[in-house]
């Protein structure tokens, strides 16, 4: 299957959007370069989940790109194109939280996660706001970073992830509901 | 109007910037890593399921959905990922002829928070029972009896029952089906995951995985008994936590959560108390119903399949309306309209007698119909431009088995027609 670039704001790089699905039905077809796209695609939102924890930025480098290669190997065991964002999260919090652990020189459950602080080179104010981003649930953290983070409009969230347009609105609309409350808890 | 959350939300992702080296990086250890390798080198690759899932029809039975879809949760959760031995767990669980287990609901629906208790036994023999409890009394039991071709629920605080009597089809799946794992197993075994790696429950060393997928959840939900007695429409966000006892390789517990899709109910699940394989009591399935229990609704669906109580419950509807069919056939439009009606009435000064027996039809063969989309035929339904006045008007048509069609007319006249002639029909 011959990859299009897809639109990405922030490599200047704009011609057909492709979801989740078809580049990774290409990268498992044998392109590889398909998977940058994937990376590019969700760089900053894999990024802010690892900051969200580790509070270093170059940490949140290493963990993302640890997120990435150990999504690539796994690929082929992801059964549903749509739950990618998701799925590539969770990784990252796992990668994020190996590195929590190895700090700690320890391995923590995931829930430890949640009480870490986060980014430390944001203000507060922002520090906050991502802290509580990533208390979302996985399908509405997903909408929120590719929608606010990287710049997608919500038809192209939907495109991204399958999902219709409505179910993103709805989406994102839970998501505020909760961050408003998540920002008055915190 | 810009949301000044969407601002700040805007402004954190500018200040978390760009990393442009991240892609090639990651390409470059890739390339490094993996060499020429394919992606799918050591797994075995799959073909994305894009659609909805086929569920089992058992799910359709369940009489408290959210549950069984946990345990559905938990087969589908065994796939092999490394650590514990998943296949070995999926290979015994897919023995087990009976499971009990208790699950704890709590959560918020249409404003309300509401915690349950549900003890449940699921046999492949027998069917499935449930029992609920609120604050430690029982208020609601729910059988589906695979040897009757019933499924009962009765509410104990009103003292009042339904009975949905089941096709020969679905009574014969139910018992093909019903509290089978391994039919289960297959249905169900398919989705992504991740491993939650070990953790610690109740002293038992656990690991774990956690499973999202809406979809299965709305497929699951989506038969005639299911989804009506969840009381909601469609699940929208799920994620859901199996936790197996390292050890024995037996399940200990799964969390559940549920967000449905009008964004205002949530439900909370945490099922434990599993025995595997355990011994169920005749009696357990022996239901007989009290005397001075009095019928609340009695359903049977192979009279909606032929499509006479499908139009009792409209004509009961359009006396209701003074005129009119429900706009819409779901069964939330149907609780919607049913109670504007009310309301209205009730302003006027009337003092209206709902029919719960007709309404609880209305609400059936709404799902039926939905039933009949999802099994593609082709259901139609016109309620929002067709009046008891139109005689000759489709109201509401689906393909049958033999390629014609059922229709139920403006006035409620049952008549099966060549696709040629509901086009004519549909034409005018």
């Amino acid at each position: 299957m011959q990859v299009l670039s897809p639109k990405m704001r922030f490599f200047g790089d704009i011609s057909v959007l492709q979801s989740d699905g078809e580049l990774i039905e290409a990268v498992l077809s044998g392109d590889r370069k398909a998977f940058a796209i994937l990376v590019k695609r969700y760089e900053r939102s894999v990024r802010a989940m690892a900051m969200s924890m580790l509070r270093d930025r170059h940490q949140a480098q290493d963990a993302a790109q640890e997120a990435f290669v150990k999504a690539y190997e796994k690929l082929a065991s992801l059964r549903r194109a749509g739950a990618f964002g998701p799925w590539l999260l969770k990784i990252a919090r796992r990668c994020a939280l190996d590195i929590v652990g190895e700090r700690r020189g320890q391995s923590l459950p995931e829930d430890d996660v949640f009480e870490a602080r986060p980014a430390g080179l944001l203000d507060e104010e922002k520090e906050r706001l991502l802290a509580a981003v990533v208390k979302l649930r996985e399908s509405e953290k997903q909408a929120v970073m590719l929608r606010y983070f990287d710049g997608y409009s919500v038809k192209e969230v939907a495109e991204i992830t399958g999902r219709s347009v409505g179910t993103v609105t709805k989406q994102l609309s839970r998501a505020h509901r909760r961050l408003r409350v998540l920002l008055a808890e915190a | 109007m810009r949301d000044h959350l969407e601002s700040r939300l805007e402004d954190l992702g500018r200040a978390l910037g760009a990393d442009e080296s991240m892609a090639p990086r990651v390409m470059d250890r890739i390339d490094k890593t993996l060499g020429d390798q394919p992606v799918e080198t050591g797994t075995v690759k799959r073909k994305f399921s894009t659609g909805r899932l086929v569920m089992s029809r058992i799910g359709k039975l369940a009489a408290a959905a959210v549950i069984v879809i946990g345990i559905v949760v938990v087969y589908k959760a065994f796939k092999e990922t490394g650590g514990v031995s998943w296949a070995q767990v999926r290979q015994r669980v897919a023995t087990v002829k009976a499971v009990t287990y208790r699950a704890e609901v709590t959560g918020v629906e249409r404003g309300q928070a509401f915690e349950v208790r549900i003890e449940t036994i699921q046999s492949s023999e027998r069917g499935i029972r449930m029992d609920a409890y609120m604050n430690d009394e029982l208020v609601n039991q729910a059988f589906t009896l695979v040897d009757e071709g019933l499924f009962v629920t009765l509410m104990t605080g009103q003292k009042l029952y339904t009975e949905v009597a089941l096709t020969e089809a679905l009574r014969a799946e139910v018992q093909r089906n019903s509290g089978d794992p391994r039919a289960i197993v297959d249905e169900f075994l398919t989705g992504p995951y991740t491993e939650l790696g070990r953790s610690e429950i109740d002293g038992i060393v656990v690991e774990g995985v956690e499973s999202q997928d809406a979809a299965l959840v709305s497929a699951f939900l989506s038969g005639p008994m299911g989804r009506l007695s969840a009381g909601s429409e469609m699940a929208e966000d799920v994620v859901a936590r199996l936790w197996v006892d390292v050890a024995t390789g037996w399940p200990v517990e799964m969390t559940l959560d549920i967000a449905g899709t009008d964004g205002g109910s949530e439900t909370h699940v945490v099922v434990t108390d599993f025995q595997w394989d355990a011994e169920i009591a005749p009696e357990a399935f022996s239901l007989e119903i009290p005397a001075d229990y009095q019928p609340l609704a009695r359903v049977d669906l192979g009279q909606m399949e032929r499509g006479v109580e499908m139009v009792e419950a409209l004509a009961y509807f359009a006396e209701l309306s003074g005129g009119t069919y429900p706009t819409k056939l779901t069964p939330a439009d149907i609780v919607g309209e049913v109670g504007a009606i009310y309301e209205k009435l009730n302003a006027a000064g009337a003092t209206p007698k709902m029919d719960d027996d007709m309404i609880i039809k209305l609400k059936y063969a709404a799902t039926y119909v939905r039933e009949l989309g999802d099994q593609g035929k082709d259901p139609a339904y016109y309620g929002d431009t067709v009046t008891p006045a139109d005689a000759g008007k489709v109201l509401l048509r689906w393909k049958l088995d033999d390629g014609r069609y059922r229709i139920i007319f403006g006035d409620l006249r049952i008549e099966d027609v060549t696709p040629q002639r509901l086009a004519e029909l549909e034409a005018n």
